[in-house]
Parts: structure tokens; C-alpha cells; sequence
């Protein structure tokens, strides 16, 4: 035997390993997401951060801070616009969890027409705090909404959906699926906690929530599987699964369909292929209580539920892999609108109410595959997207000097569709050329009015970081205008508008020395001042 | 020259040492592109599944148990990415490019040589090969390649074990 080892150890000597490119590529993404990256310029090594016990009364907050079961906890302080030189504070200083990391962890944000509203993030403590609001009532006092969760599991996000009653439902995914309930004459109910999974390298994403008008509910979330790769057996490896659960108002989670083994849309179609979905798909609830689903991976595929998962109809929307997470959004009267990737290009498709096919056409090339895609819908079908560009003739960061929040060389742009002529406007550029942006939001009123939210600057604890706004309706935006004060922390906004245009945005940043959540508000004017909220 | 051991690397890179995280990085990116490169067979995509997968592992340093050996725990990262790379291009056929980037191969191997053993790997089961390809070009020994694998470690051994026989007979018959 040792003479074919011999030679297997020959072969593998005489094939060259990574290449110097690369090895230089995949250490500074190491650095990158470590925190210890230097953008250009700075070849300093950032100091080690002293690890700070943080005992049951001062709870952290990854997106935020708060101090939790004090009686300090829910106090409002209005910090006003704040200094302007920026201040120094380290989220998450005993995590060693870097800026970049730091940008997985953000809060969301929902907000009804009568101003019933509710923001919630993520503890350093390992619980998912939340501030809530009934209608014209003040913050009241955050609180822990879920149980302990393990520190090796905090959700990296979460889902909140509000109904226009103020009903809310918040999920979140740690090494479960769990799901809670608030309404502003109820307040918090108990976590329903819906599937275990087992995958300890998966990132803990969020489940994928829907309400019609009518309060009924559907949450896709992932279970954890066994796929067996490779013929005869194989090697056993984790693997992830999609579910669909729905509930009438009021009543209990009930499993739909276990979509395994199945495509990109997670339905059956001739050629069913294990996990070919890379993505979690995107649900919309209809009004008829049918489940529109849109998911990619190894093609683009769409599918539509019977209130019992049967399936009603089944479409190959692109064959061709579809880099990044779909959005899809449904009217009232039942016309589909969704968005999805081929290459570095951004495809619009549309399923008119009772049409069979979907239609599909390229509507931009942001000249990137993963473009941090977020899109709104309101019930009259007018849309807006908004995504983060390549900007041309802009040069990068000279290599392998590269951070991928700290780049100048990208741009937000934003693209709104008209339900009544449909049609999309040309992409608009939102941010200045030549500075660093990230995590664009977007959301959309009755009307069409748009509000778009981002961070401008490097987001990653080495330069002057901010929340920025714009307005835009039918293909015109307001310029950007800052919300936050100048902070060196990474920021990462939520972004919610009722269907009257009553707009909040919530961030987090820094406080002093601590970290802090903060809120403004718009009701159709101007945006208040940041309020502190946790 | 001190070596640190793996447990003070990893503490130091979370402290936010950029010399911990590039020691850390240097002594095992090596090992995660080559076991990428052992699984898809194809330079290109192990050079993505492997940086992909080694940013990933970095990102989640703080859910690293430090009592226990870092290779296997950064390689069941890499593993798993490119075991999702596989099915998603629905490679069939591993070990690839018998000449990559111009680099001649070794003397000790003539081209000829080479490319029947390169060949015979082809022909190889996917869970043979994979094993191989661990063994000898991802350089992990039979209890990692278990924990990559996440199967037990007489199972990895007795497909390794087969899979050199199956090696040698399928040299044997073409000579």
C-alpha cells in the first residue's frame, strides 16, 4: 500500500496551493471581519479591548445598549443632535465580536397609521429586548421578550410584521425558531418557540413572517436535516430546510408543509434536487390566504399555496443561478411583483392577478452580486427598491487594502414602480459619489412616498459614521440628510413606515461611553431629534 | 521565537491583536484551502469556498471551544462550505487541472504518472475520493477527517483503506 501513498503524497506536493492573491484576499476578509482591518492609510493594529464583566443589571445591547430590570431601564432622554465630534464607545466590548460582525446584529422597526409602534434588537445579555408604544403614548420601558438565549446563538437578525390594528408578531432564530405576540391592548404575549435546529456553523437568520389584512399569519422558517451528499451513502453532512407555518387570528402555529428536498422555490417540481435553495425564500400571505413563494439558489423559482400547501401553481422563473435573496411583494388585488439577481444584474418580474406566467426583465445592473437588496410594496402595488451599487469611475481601495463596509466606491440607488402604468424608473443615486455606504432600507406609504434610510462612512470603527434619510416619490428623491450624530461605532438603521407616511427610524450607536438604541420620528414634516429608547 | 498555541490565538485575535488574528490566519489557511480544494477539485472554487468559509470561521471565532484542536474545527467550516458548493454546481468530477498555474510538477512524478493517478482518483466513488483527498492533499489524519466528515473514525479508515486497494487495482489493470 505504501507505494500508491507515496505516490498520492508525490501528486499533492506537485499541485501549487492558494496563490498569493488570494491568500492576501482571504487574510484581510479575516482581518475584515475580526475588526482588526485597517482601511487605507491606517496601518495601526487596534488596540486589544479589555473584557468588562457585565453584571445582571447592565445589559449591552449588540445593536444598542440597555439596562435592563433597573429602574433606569425604560428612561427617555432626548440626546438632541448631539456633539459634533464623534465619541468613543465599543459595542459589545466582551464579545470580541468586530465592527463588521457588529453590522449583522440590527434592529427592527414597525410602525401602524395611530403611531402604535415597536422597535426591537438583540441584548449583549442574550435576550431580544423591544420597546413598544401605543398609539400616541410615550416609549414605554424595554423589556426582555425572549428567554436566555445561548451566546453562541444570538440572532444575527429579526422579523416584525404589524398588522394595521398594531398587532405584531416578532420571530427571531437562535438554535430555535420562536415567534411572539404584541398588541397595544394585550402588550407582550410568550414566545411560541417552533423548531430546533441543530446546524452549529449556520448563521442564525431570521425567520420570514407574513400578515394579510384579515390577521392571518404564515412564518417560514428553517429546520435542521440530514442531507446525505454524494452516492451510496456519503458523508452525512447539516443541512437546513425550509417550513411554512401559518395561524387564523388569534389561534395557534400550524405546520403547513415541511419543504425538503425539493427547489429553488421549495416545491416539488420534475426535478427535485436536495437543498438546491440557498436562500431562504421569500413568502407573501395573500389576501385569499394563499402563500405566494419566490426563492433562489440554482434557478429562480415561484410557487403559490393552497391554504392547506397544496400546491396551486409552480413556475421556473430564471434558470440561471440567482446570487442573493429574492423580494416579492403581492397587492390587494393579487398582482405579484418580484426581484431577484442574474449575474450582477437586478430583474424585475411581474404575475398579474390571474396571469399564468411571470414576465421578467432586467431593470438595473448594479454591477454586484450581493447588493444588499430591500424592497416595499404598499396595497395599491406601487414599489420601491433600494440596493448598494459598484459606482463606476470610482475608484477602490487599493488592494489588498479592503474593507467591505469601508469601500468609496460604492453608491445607494433606488428605483420606484408605478402599479397603475407598469413601469420602473431609471435608478436614482441617493448617496454622494465617493463615500462609503451600507445597509440601505426602504419602505413605502399608501401613496407611493418612499423613505429610503443608510449608513453613510466606513461603519467600522475607524472613521465618522451616520444614519442617513431621503424622501422620493414617482422617480424623484430629496437629497440625503443626516440623522445621527458623527460616531465612530458601526450603525445599522430600521426603517418602518405606516401606511399614512408616519415614519420612524431606529439605530444604534453611541452613548457616552456605552452603547445606546435611538429612534427619530417623522409624521410628515421633518425628522425629530434622536430620542434614546434603551 | 515564542509559538502560541492555537487557545492564545484565538483569544488575542478576538482581543483585536491583528498579529494574533494574521498568526492564526497563516498557520491554517493553507489546510482550509486545501481541503476545499480536496472536496470540489477545482482551484477557482476553492478559492472562493475557502476564503468564504475561513471569514466565516474567523467571524464566529467566539463560539470556538479553546480546550479543543482548531484544524478540525475550521476544517468541518470549509467542509460544509464546499460541500454546498458541490451540490450547487453539481460537480461530478474532482480533482482537476493536472497542471495548475503552470507549475511543473514535481520530478518525482512524471507527467504520465501523474495523470493516471489523476485519472484513477476520477473514477472513484465521491466518498472515496473525498476521503483520499483529504488524507493526502488536505493533509488531515483519519480522527479529523471523521470530524470533517462527521463520521466515525473506523468508517473514514476502512473507506480510506478501500479506496487505496481500488487505487492500486485500477493502476495495476492499466499497465
Amino acid at each position: 500500500m505504501s507505494g500508491i501513498e507515496d505516490r498520492l503524497r508525490d501528486l499533492a506536493r506537485s499541485i501549487s496551493g492558494p496563490t498569493d492573491e488570494v491568500t492576501a484576499a482571504a487574510k484581510e476578509r479575516v482581518r475584515d471581519v475580526l475588526g482588526v482591518a485597517s482601511i487605507e492609510g491606517d496601518g495601526e493594529e487596534r488596540p486589544p479591548t479589555r473584557r468588562r464583566r457585565i453584571g445582571k443589571r447592565g445589559l449591552l445591547v449588540l445593536a444598542g445598549a440597555i439596562v435592563a430590570g433597573s429602574a433606569t431601564a425604560g428612561a427617555i432622554s432626548t440626546l438632541g443632535g448631539g456633539g459634533s465630534s464623534p465619541v468613543a464607545c465599543q459595542v459589545f466590548p466582551d464579545r470580541g465580536a468586530g465592527p463588521q460582525q457588529l453590522a449583522f446584529y440590527e434592529p427592527a422597526a414597525r410602525v401602524d397609521d395611530a403611531g402604535d409602534a415597536v422597535i426591537a434588537w438583540v441584548a449583549r445579555g442574550g435576550t431580544v429586548q423591544a420597546v413598544s408604544r401605543v398609539a400616541s403614548g410615550g416609549w414605554q420601558a424595554p423589556r426582555a421578550v425572549s428567554g436566555q438565549l445561548p451566546t453562541r446563538y444570538l440572532p444575527y437578525s429579526l422579523a416584525l410584521v404589524m398588522g394595521s390594528q398594531g398587532q405584531t408578531t416578532l420571530g427571531w432564530t437562535s438554535k430555535d425558531t420562536s415567534l411572539v405576540d404584541w398588541s397595544p391592548g394585550a402588550g407582550w404575549g410568550s414566545p411560541t418557540r417552533l423548531s430546533a435546529r441543530k446546524a452549529d456553523t449556520a448563521p442564525q437568520i431570521a425567520p420570514v413572517l407574513s400578515l394579510n389584512s384579515r390577521g392571518q399569519g404564515a412564518a417560514l422558517f428553517s429546520a435542521a436535516q440530514d442531507v446525505t451528499y454524494g452516492s451510496g451513502g456519503g458523508a452525512s453532512i447539516a443541512g437546513m430546510f425550509p417550513v411554512l407555518v401559518r395561524r387564523e387570528p388569534g389561534g395557534p402555529w400550524r405546520t403547513v408543509l415541511s419543504l425538503s428536498g425539493q427547489n429553488a422555490a421549495g416545491i416539488s417540481a420534475s426535478r427535485a434536487r436536495a437543498s438546491s435553495w440557498f436562500f431562504v425564500p421569500q413568502i407573501v400571505l395573500d389576501e385569499d390566504a394563499t402563500t405566494s413563494i419566490l426563492g433562489s439558489g440554482a434557478g429562480v423559482a415561484y410557487a403559490r399555496l393552497s391554504p392547506g400547501g397544496r400546491r396551486l401553481a409552480y413556475q421556473q422563473v430564471q434558470s440561471e443561478p440567482g446570487p442573493g435573496r429574492p423580494v416579492l411583494g403581492v397587492d390587494m388585488r393579487g398582482n405579484a411583483l418580484g426581484l431577484w439577481m442574474r449575474g450582477t444584474n437586478l430583474v424585475a418580474g411581474t404575475l398579474g392577478a390571474g396571469e399564468g406566467r411571470w414576465r421578467s426583465s432586467i431593470i438595473a445592473n448594479p454591477g454586484l452580486y450581493d447588493i444588499f437588496l430591500d424592497f416595499a410594496m404598499n396595497e395599491e402595488g406601487d414599489a420601491v427598491v433600494v440596493y448598494r451599487a459598484r459606482a463606476r469611475r470610482v475608484p477602490g481601495p487599493r488592494f489588498p487594502a479592503r474593507s467591505p463596509t469601508a469601500r468609496p466606491d460604492r453608491v445607494i440607488e433606488a428605483l420606484t414602480y408605478s402599479a397603475a402604468t407598469r413601469s420602473w424608473s431609471r435608478p436614482t443615486r441617493l448617496s454622494p459619489l465617493g463615500t462609503a455606504v451600507n445597509k440601505p432600507r426602504v419602505a413605502i406609504d399608501a401613496q407611493g412616498n418612499a423613505t429610503v434610510a443608510w449608513v453613510e462612512g466606513p461603519n467600522n470603527g475607524h472613521g465618522v459614521t451616520r444614519i442617513m434619510v431621503a424622501r422620493g416619490a414617482g422617480g424623484r428623491w430629496s437629497s440625503g440628510s443626516a440623522l445621527s450624530a458623527p460616531a465612530p461605532d458601526p450603525l445599522a438603521p430600521a426603517l418602518a413606515v405606516a401606511p399614512s407616511g408616519r415614519a420612524i427610524v431606529a439605530w444604534t450607536g453611541c452613548r457616552g461611553t456605552t452603547a445606546a438604541a435611538y429612534v427619530s420620528e417623522n409624521e410628515g414634516t421633518a425628522w425629530t431629534a434622536p430620542r434614546v429608547i434603551g | 521565537m515564542t509559538t502560541h498555541a492555537d487557545g492564545e490565538l484565538v483569544a488575542g485575535a478576538l482581543a483585536g491583536s491583528r498579529a494574533a488574528a494574521d498568526e492564526l490566519f497563516a498557520r491554517y489557511w493553507p489546510s482550509a484551502w486545501w481541503t476545499a480544494y480536496s472536496i470540489l477539485g477545482d482551484r477557482a472554487a476553492a478559492d472562493d469556498v475557502a476564503q468564504e468559509a475561513i471569514a466565516r470561521a474567523f467571524g464566529v471565532l467566539e463560539r470556538f471551544d479553546r480546550s479543543r484542536p482548531f484544524r478540525p474545527w475550521l476544517a468541518r467550516i470549509v467542509a460544509n462550505g464546499a460541500f454546498n458548493a458541490l451540490r450547487s454546481a453539481r460537480r461530478e468530477v474532482l480533482v482537476a487541472e493536472p497542471n495548475p498555474n503552470g507549475h511543473a510538477p514535481a520530478p518525482a512524478v512524471a507527467h504520465e504518472q501523474r495523470d493516471e493517478l489523476m485519472t484513477a482518483l476520477r473514477t472513484l466513488s465521491d466518498e472515496r475520493r473525498i476521503v483520499v483527498a483529504l488524507r493526502y492533499f488536505g493533509d488531515l489524519d483519519t480522527s479529523e477527517i471523521a470530524e470533517v466528515l462527521d463520521l466515525p473514525v473506523g468508517t473514514v479508515s476502512s473507506r480510506l483503506s478501500r479506496a487505496l486497494t481500488e487505487l492500486r487495482a485500477i493502476l495495476e489493470v492499466n499497465r
